[in-house]
C-alpha cells in the first residue's frame, strides 16, 4: 500500500501511509485507538474507498472498491468478533458459500473429507463434524483461519484475535500462525493491543500515530519501550497510580458462594477504599462470581453483606438498591445501549431515584449526566452524543458514571480495561483510585495479571471455581500468579 | 468527532421531518388533483377516519418501542366489539359497558405480555396464537346474535367529529406524556434498545413488558368502542388485518420495528399518511384494491428510506 490517504469530515484518518507485507512474515500493526489502524484495514478490505494512493499485490496495481474484490485477490480478514455460524459444524462453516456441489446438491462426503484433510494439513486437531457453537473461543478462531486458508488466502489480516483468549490458547494460535507462515508462505497483518505479542510473534512492526506511519522496523531491532514511545509520541510515566492503604470498614463480604460446577464456595472481603483483584484462567469463575454477587445469575448457596448488612436478593434490581454495581466485561453489548445518548445511558439505572410518583425528572438526569461527564473527563461533544460514538476508554468512563449515579458502595469491575488503549487505561486506573478516595470498595475481576498486581491491594487467584491462593500487595510476581492460576503448586 | 456529531444531529432532525414532509407532499398532490379534496370538510373527514386507526395504533407504538410485538390486537378489537354488543343487548348501563370492555382489552393485553415474557416464546409466535384464539372466541360469542341499534347515549361516543377526534387527541397526549415523562415510558426505550442492558441496570423488564402489552390491549378496546358506537352495530368479522394496518402506520411514521427508537408524534404522522392516502385515492375514484397497493408501496418505501439512511450513517 503506497501513499494511502483517507479523509473524513474534519479528520485526516490516513495521511500518505505506506505499508508493505512480505510473503511468510507476521507484520504487527500497532497504534492507539484512532491512530488509523482500522481505517487502513478497511481501505484494504473495501469497506472504505481511499482518496489517494495505490494498492499493489506482487507489484501489480489492483483496484479494491467492494468487499468482494479483496477476496478474489487472496486477502482474508479475521475480526475481533467471531464470524461463524454457530449452529453449523466446522466443515460447513469452512466451505460456507463454496461447498463442493454436483447438480445443485452438496456432496456431503467430499465436504467432510476435504475439511478433514485441510484441518490435518494445518495441524489443527479438530473434528470437522463438531458444531462450531460448542467449541472454545480459541478453536473457533482456528476454524476461522482454516476457512480463510481453504480459499487459498495469501494474506491474512487478524484484528485483535487474542483479546478474548487466555494465555495458553494464545500459544496455540501462535503455533498455528508460525507454522502457516513457514510452510505455506502466508503473510499475516496482525493488529493487537497486547504489546508483549510483538516480540513473541512478529517479524516486523509498523507503528501508526494520528494517521501517519511512524516507521517500520524488524522486531529484533526495536524494544517495547521504543515502540510505546513512538506510539504515543512521549514516554509514558507511571501507568498505574499509587494506591493508598485501604480503610478499616468493611464494604463487601461474600460467604460460601456456590453455583453448580462454576463456583465451589467462595468467601472474600473487600474494605472501603480497597481494590481486591480476582484473577484466574478463563473459566475459573471470575465473571460467574461477579454476576452471582450482584444477583444477575442465581446462586445455589452463599451470603452477601454490603457494609455489614446482609442483603437478600435474586434480581439485579435489588442488588442495585443495596449499593452493588456490576460493570460488565462486555461494554458493547451489555454495558451501554450503543444507539442511545450518554444522558439516557446514565439515567437508566438511576431512574428509580430520579423520578417522583412514576414521573421522570429529565432536568435532574441531564444535570447529573453533565456533572459526571465533567468529573470523569468523558470526552464527547455533548451529553446527547450516542454511546456508540465514544472511544473504548470514554465508554468505560460512561459506564462508571452510570453506576456512580446509583450511589453504589461497591463496584464489581469485570475486565475494566479490556480493549482500551494505553492512554485510556491510565485514565481508567486514575478514576478507580479516585473512587477509592471516596470510600468505595472495588472488586476487580481481571485476566491481566499485571493489572491484577498493580491495581489490587490484594490478589485472589481462582482455580476451577475455588480460591487457590490470596497474595498481598507486592508479595507475588506475574509468574507466581500464572503458576497458581494453572493449578501448579496447589493441591 | 465534533464535525461527525453535528452531522448526525442534523440528519437526526431531517429524519424526524421526513415523514411530515411526506404527509404534506401527499396532501398537496391530492389537493391539486382533486377540487373536492381541498376542502375543510375533507380535512375533517380525514381526521375522523383516522380515529379508529389512530387510537388502535397508539398501543403498538409503545409495544414496538419496547422491542415487543402484538399481532393479536386486531382480533382483540373484534372480541371487545362483540363483548360490547352482548353487554348492550343485555341492557347493561353504558358507563359499565365502557369500563368492562376496556377491562377485557387490558386483561387480554396482559395475557399476551405474560405469554411472551413468561414462557420465552417469541412475541411473533405467542401473539399470532392469541390472534387466532381471540378471533375464535369472538366468533363463538357473536354467533347468531343481532348486535345493533344501540342506545343513543352509546352512539354519542363516536358520533360526529368532535367527540371521536377529541378522544384520539387525548389518547395521543396521554401516550406522549407516558413515553416522555414517566419512568415506565423512559425505560421503554432502554428495554427496546437492549433487554439485557436494562435488566442489568435494575429495570424489572418482565414486569414492565406486562404494562406495555396491557396498554396495547387497552387502546385496542378503546378503538373498538368508538367503531361500535359510530357504526351502531358490531360484527364478529371485524378487525381482519387491522393489527398489521396499525403496525404499518407506526412504521411509516418512523418508529423502528427493532425497538428503542420512535415516538407517538411519528405515529400521528404515519396514521395521517395512511388515511390521507386512502381518502385522496377515493376522491380520485381509485378502487380499494389500488389503495391497498399504494399503501403497500408506501410502507416499503418508508422503511427502505430508513434503512438507506441508517447504512449511510454507519458508513460515515
Amino acid at each position: 500500500m503506497k501513499g494511502i490517504v483517507k479523509t473524513f469530515p474534519g479528520v485526516r484518518a490516513l495521511d500518505h501511509v505506506d505499508f508493505s507485507l512480505r510473503p511468510g512474515e507476521v507484520h504487527m500493526l500497532l497504534g492507539e485507538n484512532g491512530a488509523g489502524k482500522s481505517t487502513l484495514i478497511k481501505v484494504l478490505s473495501g469497506a472504505y474507498t481511499r482518496d489517494e494512493g495505490d494498492i499493489l499485490i506482487r507489484g501489480r496495481r489492483v483496484e479494491i472498491h467492494s468487499p468482494m474484490d479483496p477476496l478474489e485477490l487472496g486477502l482474508r480478514f479475521i475480526y475481533q468478533e467471531l464470524n461463524l455460524v454457530p449452529q453449523l459444524d466446522i466443515a460447513r462453516n469452512m466451505f460456507l458459500g463454496g461447498e463442493p456441489r454436483a447438480m445443485g446438491f452438496i456432496r456431503q462426503r467430499e465436504l467432510y473429507d476435504t475439511a478433514a484433510r485441510y484441518l490435518e494439513k494445518f495441524h489443527m486437531n479438530l473434528d470437522p463434524r463438531a458444531v462450531v457453537g460448542s467449541l472454545s473461543v480459541t478453536q473457533q478462531k482456528l476454524v476461522e483461519i482454516a476457512r480463510a486458508l481453504v480459499k487459498e488466502a495469501q494474506v491474512l489480516v487478524l484484528d485483535e484475535p487474542t483479546d478474548v483468549l487466555e494465555d495458553r490458547s494464545r500459544q496455540d494460535l501462535f503455533g498455528v500462525i508460525n507454522d502457516l507462515k513457514k510452510s505455506h508462505g502466508v503473510g499475516f497483518i496482525y493488529i493487537s493491543h497486547r504489546y508483549s505479542e510483538v516480540h513473541q510473534l512478529g517479524d516486523r512492526v509498523t507503528i501508526l500515530r494520528d494517521g501517519k506511519n511512524e516507521g517500520t522496523y524488524n522486531t529484533s531491532e526495536i524494544t517495547l519501550d521504543q515502540i510505546i514511545e513512538k506510539m504515543i509520541g512521549r514516554r509514558i510515566e507511571a501507568q498505574y497510580p499509587l494506591l493508598q492503604p485501604p480503610g478499616e470498614e468493611e464494604a463487601l463480604r461474600v460467604e460460601g458462594m456456590r453455583q453448580k460446577q462454576k463456583l465451589k464456595g467462595i468467601s472474600l472481603k473487600v474494605r472501603k477504599g480497597e481494590i481486591v483483584s480476582v484473577t484466574g484462567l478463563m473459566g475459573a469463575g471470575k465473571t460467574e462470581l461477579g454476576r452471582a454477587i450482584c444477583g444477575i445469575d442465581p446462586s445455589d448457596a452463599g451470603e452477601v453483606y454490603v457494609e455489614g448488612r446482609r442483603v437478600r436478593f435474586s434480581t439485579p434490581e435489588r442488588a442495585i438498591q443495596s449499593g452493588l454495581a456490576y460493570l460488565t466485561e462486555d461494554r458493547k453489548t451489555l454495558g451501554l445501549i450503543q444507539a442511545h445518548s450518554i444522558r439516557d445511558n446514565y439515567g437508566l439505572p438511576s431512574s428509580p431515584r430520579l423520578s417522583r410518583l412514576g414521573f421522570i425528572d429529565h432536568g435532574a438526569i441531564s444535570r447529573e449526566a453533565d456533572q459526571f461527564m465533567q468529573k470523569l473527563n468523558i470526552k464527547a461533544p455533548s451529553r446527547e452524543t450516542r454511546a456508540g460514538q465514544l472511544s473504548g476508554g470514554n465508554q468505560q468512563k460512561a459506564v462508571v458514571a452510570k453506576w456512580l449515579g446509583t450511589r453504589s458502595k461497591v463496584l464489581v469491575f469485570d475486565e475494566p480495561t479490556r480493549g482500551i488503549d494505553i492512554r485510556g487505561r491510565s485514565e481508567v486506573y486514575a478514576l478507580m483510585k479516585e473512587l477509592l478516595d471516596e470510600g468505595i470498595g472495588i472488586l476487580m475481576l481481571t485476566s491481566d495479571y499485571n493489572e491484577a498486581l498493580e491495581m489490587g491491594h490484594r490478589v485472589i487467584v481462582l482455580y476451577r471455581g475455588q480460591i487457590a491462593r490470596e497474595f498481598k500487595r507486592g508479595e507475588a510476581t506475574e509468574e507466581d500468579i500464572l503458576r497458581t492460576a494453572i493449578g501448579a503448586g496447589t493441591n | 468527532m465534533q464535525a461527525g456529531s453535528s452531522i448526525s444531529t442534523r440528519s437526526q432532525i431531517w429524519k424526524g421531518i421526513q415523514p411530515l414532509a411526506g404527509l404534506v407532499f401527499i396532501y398537496l398532490v391530492f389537493a391539486i388533483a382533486s377540487a373536492t379534496f381541498r376542502t375543510l370538510d375533507t380535512a375533517q373527514t380525514i381526521l375522523t377516519q383516522a380515529v379508529i386507526l389512530g387510537t388502535l395504533a397508539a398501543g403498538p407504538t409503545i409495544v414496538l418501542i419496547s422491542g415487543g410485538l402484538d399481532l393479536s390486537i386486531g382480533s382483540l378489537f373484534v372480541l371487545v366489539a362483540v363483548v360490547i354488543g352482548l353487554l348492550l343487548n343485555a341492557h347493561v348501563p353504558i358507563a359499565l359497558v365502557v369500563v368492562l370492555s376496556l377491562l377485557v382489552g387490558a386483561l387480554c393485553g396482559t395475557l399476551n405480555g405474560a405469554i411472551t415474557v413468561g414462557t420465552g416464546i417469541p412475541a411473533f409466535i405467542g401473539t399470532l396464537g392469541m390472534m387466532k384464539v381471540y378471533r375464535g372466541i369472538a366468533e363463538l360469542l357473536g354467533a347468531n346474535q343481532d348486535m345493533s341499534k344501540f342506545p343513543a347515549s352509546f352512539q354519542a361516543i363516536g358520533a360526529g367529529y368532535l367527540i371521536p377526534i377529541s378522544i384520539m387527541v387525548v389518547s395521543f397526549i396521554l401516550v406522549y406524556v407516558f413515553l416522555s415523562r414517566t419512568r415506565l415510558g423512559y425505560n421503554c426505550y432502554a428495554i427496546g434498545g437492549s433487554n439485557e442492558v436494562s435488566r442489568l441496570a435494575g429495570v424489572p423488564v418482565k414486569k414492565y413488558y406486562l404494562v406495555y402489552y396491557t396498554i396495547g390491549g387497552l387502546f385496542a378496546a378503546l378503538s373498538a368502542i368508538i367503531q361500535a358506537s359510530r357504526l351502531n352495530f358490531t360484527n364478529s368479522s371485524w378487525g381482519n388485518g387491522m393489527e398489521l394496518d396499525a403496525i404499518a402506520a407506526v412504521i411509516i411514521g418512523g418508529t423502528s420495528l427493532s425497538g428503542g427508537v420512535g415516538g407517538i408524534g411519528r405515529t400521528v404522522i404515519g396514521v395521517l399518511i395512511v388515511t390521507t392516502l386512502n381518502t385522496g385515492l377515493s376522491h380520485l375514484g381509485v378502487s380499494s384494491s389500488w389503495q391497498r397497493i399504494s399503501i403497500g408501496i408506501v410502507i416499503v418505501l418508508a422503511v427502505w428510506l430508513d434503512v438507506v439512511q441508517r447504512r449511510r450513517e454507519l458508513g460515515a
